[in-house]
């Protein structure tokens, strides 16, 4: 009973960081429960009885995981950068590694080096945790940028040039006000939703300058349509999202 | 300070995706670091990006990179020391920017270009996009010329002017191949800026053409 082994020590380890909440228990319960349907499926259980049996703390894991499980992504990094968790490190990589993967195979590199970008993005996840403010970013963004990078770094042999907010010449943002604050936040999560409310059209460009890290230029190759009309593209876009940063311009 | 002059949409998404070549994106990053504006817009958008990066398929990783990562966790964590400048002093060249030319502008070896003006190149790429450091003086002129391909021009100090209009510390100005201007320092100090080009301008006078392979920009 491996899942079972493996699920005590998930519990163990939420119980040892002082945490009660269960979103911390979820993600390993969900690989818990996708291996026993796994052994289901093999015929070495029965599929009526496997399935049966787990079907309740299934279904219970699955309602409550699903508007829980962004969240808990945010907490590990912060376990890393409070605590230097390893076991919250581990979580995190089950949960990311396999996206980041995917997302350096994106621009046409084999899996040698894909699994080279997964090593040293999460690398500096552990070094640089610290630096992750869970007010500004979630877990998923912060880790794009940090793969970002590394995939610059390794396929192009390149250096990115970046702002450095300790850079004396840096401007920051002008302090916030209180109500600002609040919006900020609400900010954040309509930025994360608005994906959703661009057009398909607006979405397959952004899709693919994010992910294959395609110029604009190239865009519009792939898709065979005119420059003109991926530009307009962006700048709907853009203009979408600086409505929801309350930037008018 | 207030910058009414900023990146084109398009090279701000290509800058924050990673398509953007070397040269061009130093001159972003060095406008982002004096525009918060700009920032927002671009983790903004990276926003989206982390949003799309959460809905990808997943490939299964290797059990032995985990085993490898683990491994190195402990290996790099020497603290690196960044503070290379005393950060109470007053610098005009950005981090992103000082990173290539090795300090601020007291260290910079300006070169002479034509009779007036001074540069020093930042960053040359194999494709031909150049980055360059531009010292024009106070009140001067650069020849009229268009441009063989696309120009932003990033101002570092002082401003320049011209019919598309005022250029202070901050503001970014884009131009492509259909643009002839005439750009000049605003008198009082010297307009020192960070010009991208990725093909050679073309000047409209014979003396200015004549000078250009001598002077080379």
């Amino acid at each position: 009973m491996r899942c079972d082994l493996k699920s005590r020590t998930v519990r163990n380890e939420a119980m040892d960081i002082g945490s009660s909440r269960p979103s911390e228990l979820l993600s390993e319960h969900k690989y818990a429960v996708g291996a026993v349907s796994r052994v289901a499926r093999q015929g070495r259980v029965s599929k009526s009885q496997g399935v049966k049996a787990f079907k309740p703390e299934r279904e219970r894991l699955f309602a409550a995981s699903m508007p829980m499980s962004t969240e808990s992504t945010e907490d590990y990094l912060v376990l890393i950068a409070t605590k230097r968790d390893r076991g919250a490190f581990k979580k995190l990589f089950a949960a990311f590694a396999p996206k980041i993967k995917s997302f350096a195979m994106r621009n046409g590199v084999g899996p040698e080096l894909a699994e080279e970008v997964v090593q040293e993005t999460f690398i500096r996840v552990w070094r640089k945790a610290e630096q992750f403010d869970p007010g500004k970013a979630s877990a998923s963004t912060w880790l794009y940028t940090i793969a970002r990078n590394q995939r610059i770094d390794l396929l192009r042999k390149r250096h990115r040039p970046e702002p450095d907010f300790e850079d004396p010449a840096f401007v920051p943002e002008p302090e916030p006000q209180p109500s600002d604050v609040i919006s900020r936040s609400e900010e954040a999560l309509r930025l994360r939703q608005c994906m959703e409310s661009l057009s398909p059209e607006q979405q397959e460009v952004l899709k693919l300058s994010f992910m294959e890290e395609l110029p604009h230029v190239e865009v519009a190759e792939r898709l065979g349509i005119p420059l003109g009309t991926v530009k307009s593209r962006i700048r709907l876009a853009m203009k979408h999202i600086r409505s929801e940063i309350g930037d008018i311009r | 300070m207030t910058i009414n002059h900023h990146p084109r949409e398009e090279m701000l998404l290509d800058y924050v995706s990673g398509a953007l070549g070397e040269a061009w994106s130093i001159a972003i990053a060095t406008h982002l670091s004096v525009c918060p504006q700009c920032r927002r817009v671009a983790s903004g958008l990276e926003t989206l990006a982390g949003s799309v990066l959460k809905e990808l398929s997943d490939e299964v990783v290797e059990p032995s990179t985990l085993d490898s990562v683990l491994s190195r966790l402990e290996e790099g964590e020497r603290r690196t020391n960044r503070m290379e400048l005393d950060s109470l002093e007053v610098v005009c060249l950005p981090k992103p920017l000082r990173d290539y030319t090795g300090g601020d502008l007291d260290t910079v070896r300006w070169k002479r270009l034509g009779p007036v003006a001074h540069q020093v190149v930042v960053c040359a790429e194999s494709d031909g996009t150049v980055a360059r450091l531009l010292r024009i003086p106070a009140g001067k002129p650069v020849p009229e010329h268009s441009h063989g391909g696309d120009e932003i021009t990033l101002v570092l100090r002082g401003a320049f002017e011209d019919h598309l209009g005022l250029y202070e510390r901050g503001d970014m100005q884009s131009v492509d191949a259909s643009i002839t201007h005439r750009p000049y320092a605003v008198p009082g100090e010297d307009c020192i800026c960070l010009a991208v080009t990725d093909a050679p301008l073309q000047f409209r006078s014979m003396t200015a053409r004549l000078l250009q392979p001598v002077v080379g920009i």
